[in-house]
């Protein structure tokens, strides 16, 4: 759990949990949405609010407080967007160009290790992630036990992990 | 509250939208409060979306 700390101006308290809020709504937004930002501050200038004003009494975490008003806010969100731009087109998304290029090298990282990969596990990569299969699909696909694919899965994904985090 | 592997086992089904809807909304209420699950979600996140494409 994040360190509380109750003397801390509920600003600093909030925005420890940017990122988390950020994933969050990206997730469930899609990250090419334009709105996302947005979203997140409206979240954390509420949230801020609500404790200024006392609505939260501490009965339970902050994260869960936060957990709450991001999913409320996301469905807000998804409700108003499907009402008003039911027929209108998508804006177009407009990626960061840093953060575009950091992916665009850690794909390559990715890609790398993958394509020095076994058979045996960029097979399972591809059909679990790629084709999306279940595990138990994969498993009847390539005639091995499911338990087989998620160590196989885990391991590949050590050595991918491994390789980006350097 | 369930013990991190637990959730980090589900951190799979989530990125890829095959979790139950009532294990999602734990899930995310979870790392909503838990840095350490957060922390492989956000990393495994980008990797997956990788692997996806």
């Amino acid at each position: 759990m994040i360190k509380e700390d109750k003397t801390a101006p509920p600003e600093d308290a909030v925005l420890q949990y940017r990122p988390v809020i950020s994933f969050r709504v990206r997730k469930a937004l899609g990250s090419s949405n334009p709105d996302w930002e947005d979203v997140v501050n409206e979240i954390l200038t509420q949230a801020v609010a609500k404790i200024k004003s006392g609505e939260f009494r501490g009965d339970s975490s902050i994260g869960t407080f936060l957990y709450t008003i991001t999913s409320r806010r996301i469905i807000d969100y998804i409700r108003q967007k499907t009402r008003v731009l039911k027929h209108a087109p998508e804006p177009a998304p407009y990626p960061d160009p840093h953060d575009e290029m950091e992916h665009r090298e850690r794909a390559k990282q990715v890609e790398q290790v993958v394509n020095g990969l076994k058979p045996k596990f960029r097979d399972v990569l591809y059909l679990y992630y790629y084709k999306e299969l279940s595990r138990e699909e994969v498993a009847r696909t390539l005639d091995i036990s499911p338990r087989r694919v998620s160590e196989r899965v885990n391991y590949a994904l050590k050595l991918i992990q491994k390789a980006v985090r350097k | 509250m369930k013990k991190h592997r637990h959730y980090e086992h589900q951190i799979d089904d989530y990125l890829l939208g095959k979790l139950k809807p009532e294990d999602q909304a734990e899930f995310e209420e979870h790392y909503f409060i838990c840095p350490h699950c957060f922390a492989k979600l956000d990393q495994q996140s980008e990797i997956v979306q990788i692997l996806r494409k």
